[in-house]
């Protein structure tokens, strides 16, 4: 049965890559990505991560891929305007895909990875959140200091993201020159003297 | 499964890498690096099957998707202001710094 579902999962999520490569039009890329993503948080279900999968689904499927659909919709140019990849360089990177991906594969089936040991202990949860929090069990290293150096960078990416993404288009689809300019200028406070 | 599932990741490895070599649409070559990205994950669960690997693998797939969403957040912002510049979303059009 795991046997099974395991390769159900990877032909899922390497049909879904494979697609990503394929495919011409981006909307089509993007549900390509989807399924590619949410066989992937199977295949990390079967390896015993339950907690990494849910945050797969939720973080990756759930939230990034809604990203990028609305970065294909807001970018979306004339219908059936798509830039199409030159031959050349859909030539050259075939062939590379192929060598490298060729190269890839012969060594990792050459390394013995050893027996997963894990999957007899499949509840990671909660020893995941200890070990985020600062107080790990036995024999764990404590990632208190990278969650939260993360989740700072979350914040700081998100504020710098909303200001570079803010509107510099009037309604018509005119560009306005230089709006930056306007918050540029000094805003001069002044001081009322306190009674 | 530790090695099959390495296997499963090296095709997504090489499929992102083609997808980041090939498309001219930014937000494409944005879905190759999250294909990468996602192979990467792969590897660190599959490892962290091994006991002498412990939580670790699962603790940094996880830092390794919050990253992944503030790159595609910023890469958003900055694919944004590129259409608002050049009025297309192909990436062969951004020549001005070209010396």
């Amino acid at each position: 049965m795991f046997t099974v579902l395991f390769v159900l999962y990877s032909a899922i999520a390497i049909g879904g890559a494979v697609g990503v490569l394929a495919s011409a039009n981006v909307v089509r890329m993007a549900v390509c990505l989807t399924t590619c993503l949410g066989a992937v948080s199977g295949l990390f279900l079967l390896d015993g991560a339950a907690f990494v999968a849910a945050a797969q689904l939720l973080v990756y499927v759930g939230g990034t891929i809604i990203l990028l659909i609305f970065g294909v919709m807001l970018t979306a140019g004339e219908p059936g305007e798509q830039p199409a990849a030159e031959a050349v360089d859909v030539l050259a990177a075939g062939l590379l895909a192929l060598v490298l991906g060729g190269l890839l594969v012969a060594v990792v089936l050459q390394i013995d990875w050893g027996y997963p040991s894990a999957v007899a202990e499949p509840k990671t949860a909660g020893r995941l959140g200890l070990a985020l929090l600062g107080t790990p069990p036995e024999g764990n290293v404590s990632y208190l200091l990278p969650f939260e150096l993360v989740s700072v960078h979350l914040l700081v990416v998100l504020v710098g993201a909303a200001y570079l993404a803010r509107a510099t288009r009037t309604v018509r689809g005119d560009l306005v020159e230089d709006v930056r300019d306007d918050a540029a200028e000094p805003v001069r406070h002044v001081m009322e003297p306190s009674a | 499964m530790i090695g099959p599932s390495i296997v499963v990741s090296a095709v997504l490895f090489v499929c992102g890498l083609g997808c980041m070599a090939t498309k001219r649409n930014a937000i494409a070559v944005l879905m190759g690096v999250e294909l990468v990205l996602n192979a990467a994950n792969v590897n660190f669960v599959a490892v962290s099957q091994r006991a002498d690997v412990g939580l670790d693998g699962q603790a940094i797939a996880l830092f390794v998707i919050v990253i992944a969403a503030a790159e595609a957040a910023v890469a958003l912002a900055i694919a944004l202001a590129y259409y608002n510049a050049h009025r297309t979303i192909d990436v062969d059009e951004g020549v001005e710094l070209r010396g």
